[in-house]
């Protein structure tokens, strides 16, 4: 009961402190709707706003260069009231949300997957946070809030991603693989995410599947995420009428032709990319990208949700569009391993770059785009300044579990000084 | 028998509807090539000069590619890309609506900043009509020596509501003719547009009132519109057609300026003489004067002098009907023209027209003169204004300010724009206000949004504004960030958006183009940018591969460097090597 | 195990060299002196201090010392040197410090010298001097020959069996064969030291242990030497490892010494905590920051860190037309003049009836513009006026300003200002060259009229503030006339900062100064410098004051509204009793007006980051930002330092490679076939509560806003009063705060290091960031937080109240005083000027010192009063 009732104060925390945003500054949420580190093209709100009034008015949102997100999204927003005439609406559903997505964090919190998983057990997993302090630590992060002000749709992905990783660790596949097609159709990239998750629930897969092996295991979810896709596709076939919405929507992620500048690598590569090589670069980044999917589940066998997390943390660097909604997402799974921490080397050093990034960025696209006395290359040095702080932290936990998997095999290595050979 | 009588009647009839249809184009085509100069002196100061050049050809003669007056250049083109109907137009300045009142032919002969160009083109398909439409922008942009080839499928749109035909087609043309319009809002009209159009002229120039054009009054001109329109007229239920090309040059000229020598043009100081002072005010004295503006009297002029040389006879080629010279002054006002010229007063009271002897130079002469009376300025239907709002490279907004000044009648329009790609509209932040309040005045309502790097937007409102009072509508849009070989080598100065055009009826009329500047990058980083995002990329690659494939060790069970390691591993190596080259020796001594 | 071949790296070079203990450093630095100093001709070193056995006698026993610290040459020298190092690292790594001190100065040195005199003089009979420190190398090799020996007696060289303690004669051998002109004999004797020592037969020479120990022990040697190598280590090697006798892991010591000594200098930030070294270094190292950055403001006005100004755009080309306004315009000006000196005492309405005339009169659109502006309890309204002369043939796509306040900002009546605007807007009416629209503002006064007009100009006005009826172009620049005074002029003022410090494009400046002084003759001015002999100090002068203004961020001219949206402008104001008539100044207009005219694109060529300190010297913002980020990176690396102090084992005196006993428990670790000992914190990373001070330093953070709200609404004639109250309760505040952490809290040490690294790196964050939007800002609060850099809860009661006055001086509220003293400014009317700034300018100086400045200086003064709870084993 108790343990509820601190439940209920951590959400309810959250809760009045977004809507005390929400309505004491009423300016607040367009300005940071209009802020580039949280808005992208692909979760824009405005942006969304404006599929919807097309939508709406029976012109297809996807005959333009604006709107480019899932169609779902369109009679989902189309049935709440217009957020113009009744803001509190929207706001309430991005609170619900990140309130939702909190406490699936709250569940895998729970599950203890971060320090035993069923394949290794970390010696050092005594030490870790409470599912209340990773969800409050998630809830209460600066990154969030701004996002959830921001009400870019990226809220949903992270929602869909979270629940798909709960409901694995609990060995529920079904839900979990239905949870990870629907944030593959809402932003393309979680699909990456399919092999560690599928691994996830086959380690944690229920009694009555115990007999059947990693092949059917892993063929039958295919097949399943393939259906739920196949029928969100058509939904959306259904929805807007045309299949036109699949190139407007994924083939912009895939072909960047809108260079809106953002926190990541991407936008200002390809504007200064010569036009014969754009295509190849593309594909060497996209390749990139999804490199390191096969590495880590591959190395980390043992430990999926490490490789969940690590994968997302990459993303958050490394996709088309990132934001710091992905950055907030990855700082929230982060603690699940807090006994890796004191593992890590740089924590300080990335956090602080990462700060540092933080003020920067705004500062310097200010300078750039409002006062003019600046230009792109001090908003686009700043990117990099965050990139590699992120980098950094994410290789730095990396290194932290697997120092923490190499000491259960050479328990004398404690406290040892080693080098990679 | 009864059957018989009824044919009889029957063919009488036919043979008579027949004589009509022959008898009625020979009424139609009395007139062949006119041309008129319409003076009419603005306030302050000002000389507004409507030249009209207009022809006709009958459309079988031209189908047969027999032009008469018809610029057979110009005709080629026409037939050859398949367009039924032609409206180009050059124009450069702006109209100041508030001072100078209506706009000349209603503003239905001019265009927006730079150039502007719609036509209908008869095709089966919309791309054959854009392959048409490609082929007449390129014959024309050659032909007039304006980069009209440039109007490509962004800059290009199909009108739905704004323009309507202006000339008659036949049903069955008008299922399969498409409307394309194109505008270049940064192309600077100047001399070497004027020449090709002079020669469209039957006179080329040469004689008429074309003799007066010359490019440097003309580019001198506060506000000049060069347009040409060609559209078939066809007697209602008659077969045979006229084919009708009308070229017009209006033009504002300043009369101070164009009065100053041509070889000192530079505004000097008045010497202390020709000051016009108030010498009312108490402290004027031979070092301070208070300077009168000259609004009370108008200016004397001569029209050999506005133009820099007088009329050369009329174009032999004109027909008489039409007197080829009128200046719009009320009749109080002395007006001397030379000797052979008829005066023909109108009776309206304003306007009187000049018949000019055919080989003489003709002149104007309007001393100065005190007077109360002056020729009314026609009201124009609308105000409109455009402009930005908001700054900073991100994002902005656009307000256009329509004023009905009209205190009796209400008026409905059609508001086009056509943005750019680059200026994402968002439409839902399109706000209608009419005197400060919101209302849902919007009619009716055309939206096709723009496709990045494919099309513009076109937007097409229609709005009905009550009497005297002002419609003021704002929308938000985004500036997208281009790849930096998308930008001019001017890119800092930004990008020019075309007027936006308000279509009442048959006229038109068309705000100020707006200047967009967009952000930029760092033209001079391609291979830095390169170089540093690979590395970042290079590096966290690094980190994590690393990690991934490298096992671990204790530093003590990696090589080490230290003195006594490196003595010993030197030795080890020696003894090594001493040990194999002793032992063979000791074989070969074994085998000797 | 098999030796495998080693790879070098530069790394473990330096690291090896690094980890030189005491004695051998000592040594290697006085050879290098005396090798320096034998350079000097004054008199002969080596002559005085060479081992010649005929000069040995008592007076001169010195030079049976001091022989082998001299050497020959540069090439002696340092072959000595390196073969010498490592030798003798090992054996004070064997023996320790103090007795290889003992040893090297005695009998190790006097013993060979005196038996080579006696060989070379009482035998041979012959006199060669020798000196250098070779003759140590050799003792030292024949020692470790020993050594080894007792490992391993032999190699096999082939069949034969060689005994490895020949190797050293083998050496001394070549040595005198290969190597010209060294001392066979002198080797020799060297050696015999060596295998006596090494056999053992010389020990008795050692100084006892006991004694050493009891020095040791009394001097806290240990304590106070760097690189001290205890004597202790004989007990058990070195580093805990207990010799071995196992022939075929002789490396493992060296091994496991390689270990600790690799995790001394390894990256990992773990052991970073453990290394003294960088714990020592950084609070020496954020001084010399602070120091570096003032110093290097200080060098910019020098030629050589300064620029002289050039034009970058361009199409600008100044000074290339003629100008013609003169002759009878003058007339009409003086005509204007009258006219404007008429309506000196109107009311703002009638005058802009008059003015809208005047306007219209030369053929020009006219519209007015109403404002209000509330703050501070006071309402400042007015109305602007403004024509608009449409560029010919152009298209309204841009335009250019030229202002003239009616009221200037001292508030006198811009007289001669208005009238020429007014003859401007008629003379340039009559030219058909202009590409850009041209607008005409006279607005109510300099300080709101000109923001209500340009925030109306970009829709961005509050309510209160009509919009504008009619508009044109973008605007490309703004030039304000103001002139107050009838009578002719000598030169010119230009004002150029805008609000927050943010500039005009330098092109735009460099363009005014050379018309008027290259084109027109007039001098120009910068920064109320009204004369600048283009002197050291005159040049910093102005470069100071120019940072004052530009870190106050406040409008110092109604060009300044302008600045923030993008548009460059200037204020032009003549000054002085010269020849200079209007009609030059008009002209100097004019002329900048052609060109703008010119320009094709928005200024955006030049530098909008600089700093001037004369109209025709620049330094760009490379060169000086430095300086401001130096001083913020000090907050920084403290920051980052305290945090890894905070983390690192409790016992500030662990030394390198001593296990002292005051290092806790050993544990012992058993490996393959070795055992290492390693003391036991190494093991657990210690672990921060960061919870407390992260949430003090926040909160103090947040708590700024309270200030700010309160300076910014207060009506201005409670303000003095209210800061007053304020002031006096900021030096209780920390105090109270600080007492409620220690009763609640009891923070530990720990948590008040955490404390003061997160305000730290908070601080330094900030004005790092500030430091590109406002330079100067960041600079003087960089300046003025620094001593936080240096807070903490100081034992000594005596340190703790000097500091104390010193925050008391440099609080927020005490410099704001200490400035309205300097300035004598009443307090109430700077305060007005804030709150005024922060309504209608959108000034943010308050922000920064409320929410940035002051939270630092309150979490410092906390740590002041702070009394860490002392820990069972936090504190040694």
């Amino acid at each position: 009961m108790n343990v509820e009732r601190r439940k209920v104060a951590i959400f309810g925390a959250a809760a009045a402190v977004r809507f005390l945003l929400f309505t004491c500054f009423p300016g607040l949420p367009d300005l940071l709707t209009g802020r580039v580190e949280i808005s992208t093209p692909v979760t824009s709100f405005k942006r969304l706003q404006e599929g919807l009034f097309l939508y709406n008015h029976n012109v297809s949102p996807y005959d333009g260069g604006v709107y480019h997100q899932a169609p779902i999204l369109l009679p989902l927003f189309a049935l709440l009231p217009s957020s113009q005439s009744w803001p509190s609406m929207t706001y309430l559903l991005y609170i619900l949300v990140d309130i939702l997505s909190a406490n699936a964090l709250m569940k895998i919190a729970k599950s203890g997957e971060g320090g035993s998983s069923s394949l290794y057990c970390s010696p050092r997993m005594g030490k870790k946070w409470s599912g209340y302090a990773i969800a409050a630590a998630f809830l209460f992060n600066p990154f969030t809030i701004a996002t959830c002000i921001g009400r870019p749709t990226s809220v949903f992905t992270t929602c869909a991603i979270l629940h798909a990783i709960s409901k694995a660790v609990v060995g529920s596949s079904f839900t979990s693989m239905f949870a990870l097609s629907i944030a593959s159709y809402l932003s393309m990239y979680p699909v990456l995410l399919f092999p560690p998750l599928i691994l996830l629930c086959y380690d944690r897969r229920g009694p009555k599947q115990q007999n059947d092996s990693l092949l059917s295991f892993v063929s039958g979810n295919v097949m399943g995420v393939g259906g739920f896709l196949y029928s969100l596709f058509h939904m959306s076939y259904i929805i807007t009428g045309s299949w036109e919405f699949i190139e407007s929507t994924y083939g912009v992620q895939l072909l960047l032709p809108d260079l809106t500048p953002n926190v990541g690598l991407w936008w200002y590569f390809f504007i200064e990319m010569f036009d014969s090589f754009r295509n190849f670069f593309l594909g060497v980044f996209w390749l990139h990208l999804s490199s390191y999917v096969a590495g880590l589940t591959i190395r980390l066998r043992r430990q999926p949700l490490f490789v969940i997390i690590t994968l997302l943390g990459i993303f958050a660097i490394f996709k088309p569009y990132p934001s710091i909604s992905d950055t907030s997402l990855y700082l929230a799974m982060l603690p699940l391993y807090r006994h890796v921490f004191p593992l890590m080397r740089y924590t300080f050093l990335a956090l602080s770059t990462i700060l540092y990034a933080t003020l920067l960025g705004p500062a310097f696209y200010y300078l750039w785009i409002y006062a003019g006395s600046g230009n792109a290359n001090f908003f686009y040095a700043i990117t990099l300044v965050w990139s590699l702080g992120l980098s950094i932290l994410v290789a730095d936990a990396l290194f932290a579990v697997l120092r923490d998997e190499w000491e259960v095999e050479r328990p004398e290595m404690r406290g040892k000084e080693i080098r990679q050979i | 028998m009864w059957g018989n009588k009824a044919l009889v009647a029957m063919r009488l009839i036919l043979s008579l509807l027949l004589l009509l249809s022959a008898a009625i184009p020979h009424a139609t085509a009395s007139s062949d090539y006119h041309e008129q100069l319409n003076l009419r002196s603005l306030h302050p100061s000002l000389l507004l000069a409507s030249f009209n050049f207009q022809s006709n050809t009958s459309l079988t003669s031209f189908e047969q590619q027999n032009f008469r007056y018809f610029p057979r250049s110009l005709g080629q083109i026409l037939q050859h890309a398949n367009t039924r109907e032609l409206h180009l137009r050059f124009s450069l300045g702006r109209w100041d609506a508030e001072s100078w009142g209506a706009r000349p032919w209603g503003g239905a002969r001019e265009g927006g900043t730079g150039v502007e160009l719609w036509a209908w083109v008869e095709a089966e398909s919309d791309e054959e009509a854009d392959g048409r439409w490609l082929t007449l922008t390129n014959a024309l942009s050659g032909l007039f020596c304006a980069s009209l080839n440039f109007i490509d499928s962004t800059r290009t749109i199909r009108p739905v509501m704004s323009f309507e035909p202006a000339g008659n087609h036949s049903s069955s043309t008008l299922d399969n003719l498409h409307l394309l319009h194109g505008t270049l809002p940064r192309e600077v009209v100047c001399t070497e547009n004027l020449t090709p159009f002079l020669k469209l002229l039957p006179c080329k120039g040469k004689a008429g009132i074309s003799s007066l054009l010359d490019g440097h009054k003309l580019f001198d001109a506060s506000w000049q519109s060069m347009s040409i329109d060609v559209k078939p007229i066809c007697e209602p239920g008659s077969s045979d057609c006229q084919l009708q090309i009308t070229q017009t040059i209006d033009m504002v000229l300043d009369l101070q300026r164009s009065k100053r020598p041509r070889d000192n043009p530079i505004p000097r100081p008045v010497s202390y003489e020709e000051l016009r002072c108030d010498l009312s005010k108490d402290y004027h004295s031979h070092d301070t004067c208070f300077p009168l503006d000259a609004a009370a009297q108008e200016e004397e002029w001569i029209l050999s002098h506005i133009f820099g040389h007088p009329l050369k006879g009329t174009c032999p080629l004109a027909d008489d009907g039409i007197d080829p010279v009128c200046i719009n002054v009320p009749h109080a006002r002395h007006v001397y023209a030379s000797e052979g010229a008829h005066e023909h007063k109108d009776e309206s009271g304003y306007k009187r027209c000049f018949a000019l002897s055919p080989d003489k130079d003709f002149e104007i002469i309007l001393p100065q003169q005190e007077i109360s009376e002056k020729s009314p300025l026609e009201q124009p239907l609308l105000y409109a204004e455009r402009s930005f709002i908001g700054y900073g490279q991100e994002s902005g907004g656009v307000q256009a300010i329509l004023t009905n000044p009209s205190s009796t009648n209400a008026i409905e329009f059609v508001y086009l724009e056509t943005l750019p790609w680059f200026m994402k509209l968002y439409l839902h932040t399109l706000k209608a206000k009419i005197n400060g309040v919101e209302e849902d005045i919007i009619k009716e309502m055309y939206y096709r949004p723009a496709l990045d790097r494919k099309r513009g937007t076109q937007l097409e409102i229609r709005i009905l504004i009550p009497a005297n009072s002002t419609v003021v509508l704002t929308y938000d849009f985004e500036k997208a960030i281009l790849r930096y070989t998308e930008y001019p080598p001017d890119a800092n100065r930004g990008f020019d958006i075309a007027p936006a055009v308000i279509t009442i009826g048959d006229i038109a009329i068309r705000t100020t183009s707006l200047l967009l500047p967009l952000p930029t990058p760092d033209f001079s980083m391609p291979y830095n940018v390169i170089i540093l995002t690979s590395t970042v990329m290079a590096l966290s690659f690094g980190f994590i591969y690393n990690l991934l494939i490298r096992r671990f060790v204790a530093i003590d069970e990696a090589d080490q460097w230290d003195v006594r390691a490196v003595r010993l591993k030197v030795l080890a190596v020696a003894q090594k090597f001493m040990s194999r080259f002793l032992e063979k020796r000791s074989k070969d001594g074994k085998d000797d | 195990m098999a030796p495998s071949l080693p790879q070098f790296s530069a790394a473990r070079m330096r690291s090896y060299v690094f980890r030189l203990p005491l004695f051998t450093r000592s040594i290697i630095g006085v050879i290098l002196v005396l090798w320096v100093a034998s350079y000097q001709g004054v008199f002969d070193l080596v002559q005085w201090g060479a081992l010649i056995p005929k000069e040995i006698g008592i007076s001169t026993m010195y030079r049976t010392n001091t022989f082998p610290l001299i050497h020959r040459g540069v090439f002696h020298t340092f072959f000595n040197l390196i073969a010498l190092a490592p030798l003798l690292e090992r054996f004070e790594a064997e023996y320790g410090t103090l007795t290889s001190l003992a040893l090297f100065v005695g009998p190790l040195s006097t013993i060979p010298a005196l038996l080579y005199t006696f060989i070379e003089r009482g035998i041979l009979g012959m006199n060669t001097a020798v000196l250098g420190s070779s003759i140590w190398v050799f003792t030292l090799l024949a020692t470790e020959a020993c050594k080894t020996y007792k490992t391993n007696p032999s190699f096999q060289l082939g069949t034969v069996q060689v005994p490895t303690w020949i190797t050293p004669l083998v050496m001394v051998v070549f040595v005198s064969v290969l190597v010209p002109n060294t001392s066979f004999l002198g080797h020799l004797c060297g050696l015999a030291f060596g295998y006596g020592w090494g056999l053992g037969y010389l020990k008795f020479l050692a100084p006892p242990e006991w004694a050493l120990r009891w020095i040791e022990g009394k001097l806290n040697l240990l304590g106070r030497l760097p690189h001290y190598v205890s004597v202790d280590q004989k007990t058990y090697g070195r580093f805990g490892v207990l010799p071995t006798t196992n022939a075929s892991n002789i490396s493992l010591p060296t091994g496991d010494r390689m270990q600790v000594e690799m995790g001394l200098v390894g990256t990992s930030g773990s052991l970073l905590r453990r290394d003294p070294r960088l714990l020592k270094v950084p609070p020496y190292l954020s001084f010399l920051c602070i120091v570096i950055g003032v110093a290097w403001l200080l060098v910019l006005p020098l030629d050589n860190y300064s620029r002289k100004t050039y034009i970058s755009e361009n199409a600008l080309l100044p000074g290339q037309v003629h100008t013609y306004f003169a002759g009878s315009d003058q007339n009409v000006f003086r005509g204007y003049k009258r006219e404007v000196d008429g309506m000196g005492e109107w009311g703002n309405v009638e005058v802009n009836d008059k003015l809208e005339e005047f306007f219209k009169a030369s053929g020009l659109k006219v519209a007015r513009q109403r404002y209000e502006y509330t703050s501070a309890g006071e309402t400042y309204s007015g109305e602007n006026i403004y024509a608009i002369l449409h560029a010919p043939r152009g298209d309204a796509e841009e335009a250019i300003v030229l202002v003239g306040a009616w009221t200037n900002v001292e508030g006198e009546l811009n007289k001669s200002g208005v009238a020429l605007v007014l003859t401007l807007a008629r003379y340039f009416k009559r030219w058909s060259l202009w590409s850009k629209d041209i607008i005409f503002l006279i607005t109510a006064d300099s300080r709101a009229g000109p923001q209500a007009w340009v925030d109306a100009y970009h829709d961005t006005h509050q309510k209160g503030v009509q919009s504008l009826p009619v508009k044109s172009g973008a605007l490309q620049g703004a030039v304000v006339i103001d002139y107050p005074f009838d009578h002719r002029f000598e030169s010119l003022h230009v004002v150029y900062d805008g609000i927050n410090g943010q500039l005009p494009n330098l092109d735009l400046l460099n363009t005014v100064v050379s018309i008027a002084s290259g084109q027109m003759g007039i001098g120009a001015s910068l920064q109320k410098m009204w004369q600048h002999t283009d002197t050291y100090k005159d040049r910093l002068t102005t470069m100071l004051r120019g940072m004052m203004n530009q870190g106050l961020g406040h409008a110092s001219g109604p060009h300044s509204s302008f600045i923030p949206y993008h548009v460059d402008a200037i204020t032009l104001q003549p000054y002085g009793e010269g020849w200079q008539d209007e009609m030059a100044m008009g002209r100097v207009i004019e002329s900048t007006f052609r060109s703008l005219n010119n320009l094709l694109e928005h200024l955006h060529q030049s530098f909008f980051f600089y700093l001037l300190m004369q109209s025709s010297r620049f330094v760009s913002i490379g060169t000086y930002l430095p300086s401001a980020m130096l001083v913020a990176v000090n907050f920084t690396i403290m920051a980052i330092f305290l945090w890894v102090k905070s983390g690192s084992t409790p016992s500030p005196d662990s030394k390198v490679g001593s296990t002292s006993e005051k290092s806790g428990p050993l544990a012992i670790i058993k490996k393959e076939d070795a055992v290492a000992i390693v003391p036991e914190e190494l093991l657990e990373a210690r672990e921060r509560d960061f919870f407390l001070p992260l949430g003090v330093v926040v909160g103090s953070h947040f708590l700024g806003v309270l200030p700010l709200y309160v300076f910014n609404h207060t009506p201005h004639a409670l303000l003095p009063i209210i800061f007053y109250l304020f002031s006096a309760l900021n030096l209780l505040l920390p105090l109270l705060i600080s007492s409620t952490l220690t009763h609640s809290f009891a923070p530990t040490l720990q948590q008040y290091q955490l404390l003061k690294s997160f305000s730290l790196l908070f601080l330094g964050m900030f004005l790092s960031a500030l430091a590109t939007l406002n330079f100067s800002l960041a600079f003087l609060i960089g300046l003025l937080a620094a001593p936080l850099t240096y807070i903490q809860p100081f034992k000594s009661t005596v340190i703790t109240a000097l500091y104390v006055v010193l925050m008391a001086l440099l609080a927020p509220t005490s410099v704001l005083f200490a400035g309205t003293w300097y300035w004598n400014l009443g307090v109430g009317a700077v305060l007005r000027e804030a709150a005024f700034g922060w309504d209608v300018w959108g000034m943010n100086t308050q922000v920064v010192v409320w929410c940035v400045w002051w939270p630092g200086w309150v979490v410092g003064v906390i740590q002041l009063f702070g009394r860490p709870r002392v820990r069972e084993k936090g504190k040694a």
